[in-house]
């Protein structure tokens, strides 16, 4: 279990080692054939400001040997906003007065005709956590409404027994994203005060849980802006290596989504500049040539345009956070805002443009 | 326990002795029989009572229940002085210091089998103490202490560096524990100047909490050491060999001596299992295994010849019986040209045998996927090839090899092809955990030397990898094309 790894690293002595590296530790990074954990931490250092450039290169070029001039394009399929969470940085977090729904099966179908007509042979479902109405079993119904139009299904929803897991890989659940939020575990508390969400172990737990069902792909990542960035990407980055070693069979994304404005209102306790997130993903990249790297709607269509040559594997296009957003009750409030509000043919024909073919399923 | 040391290969307590020791001492809050207690307790497995004050009655008498305890424990226990008492107290060893016996004198009086120890302040004590047959040297004081009261001048970490110099230059090889006065800052410098344990005595019976301080000392020397453990056991060695080939059993025994490895593989084909091994009355045992026994060598039986897993698993009990030894090199090559291993049947024999409690050093291809897999079911260690088998053709397999060093989760040991030692230095500078040679060694018109060629060709990559070899330079990046978009 990744538990018995993680308990052996303190926080603040990570923190410190990252940011002792120098100039020197980056540039041996940099040189390496195969890079190591030590070279993650120079390489997502304030030392490694100044070899930006050099990381995009490299970070450019191994991207394309593993994976060709290739976009993938994937769309979030918003199933419920009812939450029993309380998260200070979330929409849907329990103390927020909003209408809650969660689509009915017929509603569910609506909605994938909406997607499907976009172009999409992909989809990533999507809920809070309510765990007696859009639990396991809403969730195996809701893939079978979905499973026969679509090549590749993904699921963003709260963490499951191995169990629910394996139920849910044999109705046809190909991925499964669970992002950690933050590894600093007294900050967790502090974000996740209610609900089952904040046992922050059975979090953690969740992507070995998810190896051993035998998963076929899962995304790990961070929100960026509750912590000190570097650190929880260390432990992220760690946390991965651990996962590629035990679970050898299963591939992995990284996401990384900022703190952007919402409903709720948090602001970030620490900032992360556009160029700090540009070295993110070429640290994560030069790490692992085989992990793909995924990017939101969140981030700004300039910002976007740029990042798919330096690494991003896959990002979303014409995305909508709110249940029933694309065709039931398109006017509900959003989970988060979206800044690159573009249609998925606009995002296509930029990608186009770049000289990569956009790939409307996950690539198999 | 069976302890018999070797003197001609002068490297015999390398592997053996403890890196951590500590010494009983007298006006402290725990009397000396608490003390070796406590150290049990906690994990020591070397420790030398050391009682200034005390009359011959009362030593005798703690001597006696101390070693009842080490017994219990499975520790070392070292007289210090008081020569005549160690044969009646069953002590494992006595330490003498330099006003004391000579060890000459020491072993005339107690012979072959006694473990016998030194203080050392100078090169010239060393050289002496070992041409009189000494079996490890004390080094000291480090910094000043209460502890001896006759001081010699204190040597400091300079004094060490420059002792242990001299020593390697004259090539003389003999285990070096330094003591007085070391503190916890100072185990990695020392470590580094080449001595091969750390006496403590303050230190510990100043601590509060025994156990944790001797876990976190103990860790920090072996770190320092740079110990390798695969499965129960540890090694300093890194260079694994084997018995096959060698023109005779006196020219291999020499020849793995000089090569300081630690873990011996021998064909089970080639043990006479009727005549029982190593635990057997000397000139009962197999001629093959007399040869191989040192303290500091640990037997590797490996099942060259069978084509099967049934055959394998069949040969392994038979080993673990006619050895006693549960560690096992599988090996399965049905095919009798090349010797290429059978990645299906190895796969099979590598689960049956872990359910049967082997601990498993499988032999195969540079296969990242069949390594993955094999840990899977549970094997201690991976054994890849370089390049076919007695091919003496170095590391064809590097790029294949480079993928498993850097997904594994258990030691990898690059087994078969390394015909040179700069294979061998290869090997480990790439991470490669351990190498195994055999042909390279045994079929050399001078083994012994070869073998010693080896040992310092592991060492020195494996000192490479630890200290990161540099690398070819960044090349400076001019134009900014794919971050301007940023500023
Ligand atoms: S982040 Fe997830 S769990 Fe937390 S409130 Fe929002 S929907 Fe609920």
């Amino acid at each position: 279990m990744f538990r018995a790894i993680f308990q052996q690293y303190e926080w603040a002595a990570v923190k410190q080692s990252i940011y002792d590296k120098t100039a020197a530790d980056v540039e041996r990074a940099l040189s390496r054939s195969h890079r190591d954990l030590e070279d993650f931490k120079a390489l997502i250092s304030p030392a490694a400001a100044p070899y930006l450039e050099t990381m995009a290169q490299i970070s450019h070029q191994l991207t394309i040997k593993r994976f060709g001039r290739i976009m993938q394009l994937y769309i979030p399929l918003y199933l419920s906003n009812e939450c029993q969470n309380i998260c200070t940085y979330c929409g849907f977090s329990y103390d927020n007065k909003i209408r809650r729904r969660t689509l009915s099966a017929g509603e569910l179908l609506t909605e994938v005709g909406a997607i499907r007509q976009m172009g999409y042979d992909h989809v990533l479902l999507v809920s809070g956590e309510a765990n007696q109405t859009v639990g396991t079993d809403y969730f195996v119904k809701a893939l079978q409404v979905v499973r026969p139009h679509f090549a590749h299904i993904a699921m963003e929803v709260q963490p499951l027994d191995q169990e629910d897991y394996e139920l849910l890989i044999g109705e046809g659940l190909h991925t499964v994203l669970v992002y950690q939020e933050t590894y600093h575990q007294e900050d967790y508390k502090l974000h996740h005060p209610k609900g089952k969400k904040s046992n922050f172990g059975y979090r953690l737990d969740t992507p070995d849980r998810l190896g051993q069902a035998g998963i076929y792909k899962m995304g790990l990542g961070v929100l960026i802006g509750l912590e000190d960035w570097r650190t929880d990407s260390f432990f992220t980055a760690l946390h991965l290596q651990y996962l590629e070693k035990t679970y050898w069979r299963t591939k992995y994304s990284i996401s990384f989504p900022r703190l952007r404005p919402h409903a709720g209102g948090l602001t970030p306790k620490v900032e992360m500049t556009d160029r700090e997130l540009i070295q993110l993903i070429c640290a994560y990249r030069l790490l692992d040539e085989e992990v793909e790297l995924s990017l939101s709607t969140r981030e700004s269509p300039v910002f976007r345009d740029h990042a798919i040559r330096l690494g991003i594997t896959s990002i979303s296009a014409g995305s909508r956070t709110n249940p029933g957003g694309y065709a039931v009750d398109p006017e509900s409030l959003e989970q988060f805002e979206i800044h690159d509000d573009r249609s998925p043919a606009l995002i296509a024909e930029m990608i186009r443009r770049q000289g990569y073919q956009p790939v409307w399923k996950d690539w198999q | 326990m069976a302890y018999i040391p070797e003197r001609t290969g002068g490297s015999l307590l390398r592997g053996k002795i403890s890196g951590l020791n500590f010494i009983t001492k007298d006006d402290a809050p725990l009397n000396h029989l608490q003390q070796v207690e406590a150290a049990c307790r906690a994990g020591i497995r070397w420790i030398q009572l050391r009682m200034k004050l005390a009359d011959d009655m009362t030593f005798r008498e703690t001597a006696r229940a101390a070693r009842e305890i080490c017994e219990a424990w499975g520790c070392m226990l070292i007289l210090n002085d008081r020569v005549e008492l160690a044969a009646e107290v069953g002590a494992h060893g006595v330490h003498v210091g330099l006003q004391d016996m000579s060890v000459a004198a020491v072993r005339r009086l107690l012979g072959e089998e006694i473990i016998i120890g030194g203080t050392a302040n100078t090169v010239e004590d060393i050289r002496r103490h070992h041409e009189q047959g000494a079996d490890y040297i004390g080094l000291g004081p480090y910094r000043f202490t209460d502890t001896k009261k006759n001081l010699s001048p204190l040597l400091g970490l300079q004094g060490y560096r420059r002792i242990m110099t001299q020593l390697r230059e004259e090539g003389i090889e003999i285990p070096v524990v330094a003591i007085g006065g070391i503190e916890r800052g100072d185990i990695k410098a020392l470590i580094d100047a080449g001595v091969a344990g750390i006496a403590f005595s303050g230190l510990l019976v100043r601590a509060k909490d025994w156990e944790s301080t001797v876990r976190s000392l103990g860790q920090e020397i072996d770190d320092a050491r740079d110990m390798l453990t695969i499965g129960d056991k540890t090694f300093c060695s890194r260079l694994f060999t084997g018995t096959g080939k060698f023109g005779s059993s006196g020219v291999m025994e020499d020849a793995l001596l000089a090569s300081g490895s630690e873990l011996v593989t021998v064909a089970l084909r080639r043990v006479d299992v009727r005549k029982t091994g190593m635990t057997g009355p000397a000139g009962n045992g197999d001629d093959l295994l007399l040869h191989l026994r040192h303290p500091h060598m640990h037997l590797l039986p490996n099942t060259s010849g069978v084509r099967t897993a049934k055959e394998a698993v069949f040969a392994a009990e038979l080993a673990r019986e006619a050895l006693e030894t549960h560690w096992l090199k599988l090996e399965i090559h049905p095919d009798p040209r090349w010797l290429m291993p059978d990645p299906v049947e190895t796969l099979l024999a590598a689960e049956a045998l872990v359910k049967k409690g082997f601990v498993v050093l499988p032999y195969i291809h540079a296969d990242p996927v069949l390594c993955r897999r094999l840990e899977d079911v549970g094997v201690a260690a991976v054994m890849p090839l370089g390049s076919p088998i007695g091919s003496n053709k170095g590391l064809k397999t590097q790029d294949f090899l480079e993928i498993i060093i850097a997904q594994s989760r258990v030691p990898v040991v690059v087994d078969a092809g390394i015909g040179a030692p700069s294979d061998a230095a290869k090997a480990l500078e790439m991470g490669a955990d351990a190498v195994l040679v055999n042909t390279a060694i045994a079929a050399s018109p001078d083994a012994i030397r070869m073998a010693r060629a080896f040992r310092l060709a592991v060492e020195s990559g494996r000192m490479a990898y630890t200290a990161k070899l540099a690398l070819p330079s960044v090349e400076a990046v001019a134009s900014s094309p794919l971050t301007k978009f940023l500023e």
